[in-house]
């Protein structure tokens, strides 16, 4: 909402370091002299999309090719040595932003991630629930002993629908600001994934079995 | 020269720059290599030859494929980038003289000099270089190459290298079946989602492609860098063998005639359900006959392994098949009617093959070099093919990029001592898809060294690893707390240590005494060119400035200088170039006045300026 009244210089205010031109948005690119400007942006900035955790995967994909399309160190090539720069930093910051964006659960680990709470590293050792644990243990235990590929197809629905309950729990936690709660399940979901992986593995090898080609 | 140079400082010079910019596409194959150039528009084929490389006394050949011996090299493609150890997928290696190095680098002893794969695979370059120039009569020393998908990060550093040594500066790397996808592009404006199916001569890769408008983004790649047509062509050699039952020792001579029967039946094959020929071994003919049943068989478990990874890449992708818009058949090996009838089993999805998949890669290249050098609408997104880390405690790989991550890509991970008191950290670069160090490709290895000693943990190593447009990594080091920064920086070079690679440029520089000369040739004939062509224009125009004698003295002087240019005499075109100058002296004078006086009779300074820069 604006608020009418005098107009005073705002010293956090961002300004393009070629042209002096105010970056009201902290846009990357000066809408005055189309300079590539360097910042401290987070993903969801730079990919210009709203801290939350539903997201459209078009409109992702939109505003990454359309940033893409401008920060690309190609575009560059003739431009200063610190433009050229800049646009290589910028162009990989738009390459993580969108390869963590576009996947629910990174985008969630980041949001988390955001507010200081962090899930999403090998190295953080936060350990899932002992519940948890002796649940996903079971499955991948079923994995392991699947012998045809029916078998394993129905292992592999039953985790497709565990994963989609717990995406729709983070999400409704989201929603709620429990972020603790989205936090559990995001870890859950990470084992999910991991089980589905193995599921993939496995079907190869049953797949390999089976032809005896190979 | 005083011809008719009458430019505002700092004013665009239109032909100077066009002469810089002048960017080709260059297809470096196992088998041929070719160079493209977009001319009117579209991309023409330059030239195509053989990736052979052979070294007599007194000179070297390129594209001269009848002998095989311990000077003549082929596939060399397929040592970029490896060490002695990687070697077994070089077909008959032994018959080449190896050099012993300790760092496991490749090299050969020919002719008493030593050279390397880099070095050899240079020659094809400057050979595709030289033809460029000839066929654009300009200098060339911008290239966009191609190099397979599944290239690791060490085989794009000696392609690099290769180009630097050519006298190529190197505008970008790009993928193969990115460059095909981009020559299929420029036709077909279709949006969505593709496969690429790449079988060259010696390496196998797949690309999924979203095409989107004025974008080509690259979403995942695989393949097989050590599989390709090749392994077909001895799969049937062999088989041809088996069936001859002859005890003839193969010699590699031999052997290469083999080869080049092998592929011929191969080929006839894609036509024929039956193929009857008189096989040569040496002094020996045996009639032999192929079925394409016999040969479908032989070869099947090996289109089986390129379906399966092409399986894999659309269930690691998280595709459905419907989402695939079409799969495009690049490779002269896609040739081979087993290929498209397989794959149309496997798959419900579009196969398109009606372009012809042996020079599509090249006119990618040059649709790409156009687009650096002239800027176009169309960018092209790629991404890593092999994941890249370093070694953590107990020999692990620890992934800090992942495969199929977009590029350019800069990330950034925190590493500690695990010892009380260490005082160095020991970072090894490593690159492949394997759980443990010692089963992936060992990139580089240096120490952050004079660390302060402090507790276990305690030290905050990060390690930057950045990959820039061409796929190609740097890797930086430092110590977070410490107050002086030591920063490390490392770009990999594989067995080729830094001193090695600068005595190889440096030894480049020398030899490019002859190439100096033949880049002042070129200029000469460029400059001359670009007179001729103004001179003609102008004197098309305003012929009636001067008399019909001194117009005749003129076109016989033009006439000598483009003489002079067919012989490539570098002497003698600076002198003719100099009298057609004196002789044209009065005429341009003459022009600059005429329109002068016109200018002053109100005509538009632009207009007169239009006319002198032109």
């Amino acid at each position: 909402m604006k608020k009418a009244g005098v107009a005073v210089a705002n010293p956090s205010l961002h300004k393009c370091f070629s042209c002096d031109n105010n970056l009201l948005n902290k846009e990357i690119i000066c809408n005055y002299c189309a300079a590539i400007n360097d910042g401290d942006y987070n993903f969801f900035d730079i990919l210009s999309l709203d801290v939350a955790f539903n997201l459209n995967n078009e409109e992702i994909e939109k505003n990454y090719l359309r940033l893409q399309k401008q920060v690309h160190p190609d575009n560059y090539s003739t431009k200063s040595k610190r433009e050229q720069e800049t646009a290589f930093k910028y162009s990989s910051l738009a390459n993580e932003a969108y390869h963590i964006l576009k996947n629910r659960r990174l985008r969630g680990e980041y949001i988390l991630a955001l507010s200081g709470i962090r899930v999403n590293s090998d190295r953080d050792n936060v350990l899932p629930p002992q519940e948890l644990l002796r649940e996903i243990f079971a499955t991948r235990d079923h994995v392991q002993d699947a012998g045809n590929l029916t078998e394993l197809m129905t292992i592999s629905q039953e985790n497709e629908k565990s994963l989609q309950k717990t995406f729709d729990d983070v999400s409704l936690y989201f929603q709620q600001n429990s972020l603790n709660h989205a936090a559990s399940s995001l870890i859950k979901a990470r084992y999910l994934e991991k089980i589905k992986e193995e599921i993939n593995l496995k079907t190869r090898i049953l797949q390999n079995e089976s032809n005896p080609n190979h | 020269m005083n011809l008719i140079q009458i430019t505002e400082p700092g004013a665009r010079n239109v032909s100077d720059k066009q002469a810089d910019g002048v960017a080709i596409g260059i297809d470096l194959g196992t088998t041929n290599s070719l160079a493209s150039v977009i001319k009117d528009g579209a991309p023409v084929i330059i030239d195509k030859v053989a990736s052979v490389v052979r070294y007599n006394k007194n000179e070297i050949l390129v594209g001269n494929n009848s002998s095989n011996d311990d000077i003549t090299f082929s596939s060399i493609k397929r040592l970029m980038g490896k060490s002695q150890s990687e070697m077994t997928s070089f077909r008959s290696i032994e018959k080449y003289n190896f050099e012993d190095s300790k760092d496991g680098s490749i090299s050969f002893k020919v002719n008493g000099k030593t050279l390397t794969p880099v070095e050899i695979s240079s020659e094809i370059l400057k050979y595709l270089k030289s033809k460029s120039e000839a066929f654009l009569q300009r200098e060339v020393s911008k290239a966009v190459i191609t190099v397979p998908a599944y290239f690791d990060d060490a085989a794009r550093n000696a392609t690099k290298l290769a180009a630097n040594l050519a006298g190529l500066d190197v505008l970008r790397l790009i993928n193969e079946p990115t460059a095909a996808a981009l020559a299929y592009g420029i036709d077909d404006t279709c949006e969505g989602k593709y496969i690429i199916y790449d079988l060259g001569g010696g390496t196998f890769d797949l690309s999924l492609l979203n095409m989107q408008k004025g974008v080509f983004q690259v979403l995942a790649t695989s393949g097989d860098a050590n599989f390709g047509g090749d392994d077909i062509d001895s799969k049937l050699l062999e088989f041809l063998l088996t069936q001859i039952q002859s005890d003839q020792k193969l010699t590699p001579n031999l052997l290469s005639s083999l080869f080049g029967q092998a592929r011929k039946i191969k080929e006839d094959l894609s036509f024929n359900d039956k193929i009857n020929s008189a096989l040569e071994i040496g002094t020996l003919v045996r009639e032999i006959t192929v079925t394409k049943e016999q040969f479908n068989l032989l070869i099947d478990p090996a289109i089986d392994y390129t379906i399966s990874l092409l399986s894999q890449l659309i269930t690691d992708s998280s595709l459905e098949q419907s989402e695939i818009k079409g799969i495009v058949l690049v490779g002269g090996a896609t040739r081979i009617p087993l290929i498209k009838q397989k794959l149309s089993k496997k798959f419900s999805i579009t196969i398109y093959d009606n372009l012809n998949p042996d020079t599509i890669v090249a006119e990618g290249a040059a649709i790409q070099a156009h687009t650096l050098t002239k800027g176009s609408d169309q960018l092209l997104l790629d991404v890593v093919p092999l994941s890249l880390g370093i070694e953590i405690m107990g020999g692990i790989f620890d992934r800090i990029i992942n495969k199929n991550s977009p590029i350019p890509m800069i990330k950034e991970e925190e590493f500690t001592t695990y010892e009380d008191g260490q005082t160095g950290i020991t970072i090894h670069v490593l690159q492949g898809e394997r759980e443990l160090a010692k089963d992936c490709r060992s990139l580089a290895k240096f120490t952050v060294a004079n660390l302060p000693a402090m507790k276990a943990g305690a030290l905050r190593i990060i390690v930057n690893f950045s990959i820039d447009a061409d796929g190609i990594l740097t890797v930086t080091a430092y110590e977070k707390n410490s107050h002086e920064k030591q920063i490390i920086e490392v770009k990999p070079s594989y067995g080729m240590d830094l001193e090695k690679i600068q005595a190889m440029l440096k030894s480049a520089h020398k030899n490019a005494a002859d190439d100096i000369n033949a880049k002042k040739l070129m200029e000469l004939i460029t400059n001359a060119y670009k007179m001729l062509s103004q001179l003609e224009m102008q004197l098309k125009e305003d012929r009636h400035l001067i008399s019909t004698k001194e117009l005749k003295k003129i076109d016989t002087q033009i006439t000598i200088l483009q003489e002079a240019i067919s012989k490539k005499n570098a002497d003698k075109i600076d002198c003719e170039i100099k009298k057609l100058d004196k002789l044209s002296e009065n005429f341009v004078n003459l022009r600059i006045n005429f329109y002068l006086n016109k200018t002053l009779k109100g005509k538009s300074v632009n207009e007169v300026e239009q006319k002198f820069l032109s």
